[in-house]
């Protein structure tokens, strides 16, 4: 790899099925969405091939996750809520910012009753 | 060059918007952010420094500088609000390079961002303090939303720096610090209110806050405002580094002439003049 040649934009990661690797393409696409208006058009127009087109890319958990509005999950597996809450912001993949929060607290709730009854 | 004083405010993007409403919280907006803007306006400020934590919009996709000081001779926003009034701010490049020459001598390792566009958390305050200013602005990052932050005391000894280093300069100039920035903020994760897709994980923490820069008990607040208590405080909590760095550099030496809380934002307004 030349020395240029950023790591990550075209090398799938290695366990794509698993929803928690690399959080950054994610983040990055929410990151995107703030600052690409085409971005958020090709989103609202047909997401899966918007998804498989971004890059660096996104595993097909993720991309099934997205097409979901399964905030939730992104949430759980380390997304950062900075740049996950634009997708309700922009009324993406499903959402707006009422219907993210709802899932947010869901996925939460759920999580903190798993962890209570592991507890006991 | 003399430090005239410093003032803190929020930077909810909506406020603009709710601040036109006749209704209650909007008249509330406007006599805070009013209350700060008098205090500020009677500094006389000829620069003001502005400090503010990038929300993912400069610094996430390159790096992540702890402190990074804005060396453009203008820059416009807000980039992540397009729908917000946009406006360009006109900024002192050569003070701020003089400024990141003598903090680096200082050793804090200070980065210099020469390209960027203003987010929310810069045009906010200047919205509702410096509406209609031509007075130049120095933006600092300081990095409190993205992990690891630096620690309270490191932000507050680096205020401290700022002040000596500006007036140790000749140059004839009246400076303000404006911070920007929340006590306890949730955005968008597990904290959340039951109500909206932001929350005030920590109210009394917004409280305890206040009360001891009411009283002026800053190395309480340093003590009191560890890590844990940062993180406890939501996802938004390190916004609360801006202030210290801006108490950092004001000293104060009594009480401030503004402080008022709005508990249930997770915010506080106050204004602090030297001597």
């Amino acid at each position: 790899m030349s020395a240029d040649t950023p790591a990550r934009l075209d090398e799938p990661p290695a366990d794509a099925a698993s929803v928690g690797q690399d959080m950054y393409a994610v983040n990055k696409l929410c990151y995107r969405i703030v600052q690409e208006p085409d971005l958020r058009e090709a989103l609202r127009a047909d997401p899966e091939p918007a998804l498989r087109d971004a890059r660096p890319r996104l595993t097909e958990a993720h991309i099934v996750a997205l097409l979901a509005g399964d905030v939730g999950t992104l949430s759980r597996a380390g997304a950062n809520h900075f740049l996950l809450h634009q997708i309700g912001r922009f009324m993406l993949l499903g959402l707006d910012l009422p219907t993210y929060a709802d899932r947010i607290r869901a996925e939460w709730r759920a999580e903190r009753a798993r962890a209570a009854s592991g507890s006991r | 060059m003399e430090l005239v004083g410093g003032v803190g405010v929020p930077h909810t993007p909506h406020f603009p918007l709710l601040a036109e409403r006749d209704d209650d919280l909007g008249r509330e907006i406007t006599r805070l952010y009013a209350g700060v803007a008098a205090e500020l306006e009677a500094m006389r400020p000829d620069v003001v420094i502005l400090l503010s934590s990038d929300h993912y919009n400069t610094f996430f996709v390159s790096s992540l500088p702890i402190f990074s000081i804005v060396t453009a001779s203008s820059a416009s926003g807000p980039v992540d609000y397009r729908e917000l009034q946009q406006r360009t701010v006109p900024m002192h490049a050569g003070l701020a390079r003089r400024l990141q020459r003598e903090l680096v001598n200082a050793e804090f390792d200070v980065g210099q961002t020469q390209e960027l566009g203003l987010d929310h958390p810069m045009t906010i305050p200047l919205h509702f303090l410096m509406p209609d200013s031509k007075v130049p602005v120095i933006p600092l990052f300081v990095s409190g939303l993205m992990p690891p932050l630096p620690s309270v005391r490191r932000c507050y000894r680096f205020g401290q720096t700022l002040r000596a280093i500006l007036t140790s300069f000749d140059d004839n100039l009246r400076v303000a610090v404006i911070a920007s920035g929340s006590f306890s903020l949730e955005i968008g994760g597990p904290s959340i209110s039951d109500h909206s897709h932001t929350g005030v994980p920590d109210p009394r923490w917004v409280e305890r806050v206040v009360d001891l820069m009411r009283n002026n008990d800053i190395d309480l607040l340093l003590a009191e405002a560890n890590a844990d208590q940062v993180t406890k405080a939501g996802n938004a909590g390190g916004e609360l580094l801006d202030w210290i760095a801006m108490l950092g550099a004001i000293a104060p030496s009594g009480p401030p002439a503004f402080l008022e809380a709005q508990i249930d934002w997770g915010h506080a307004y106050g204004a602090w003049h030297v001597g």
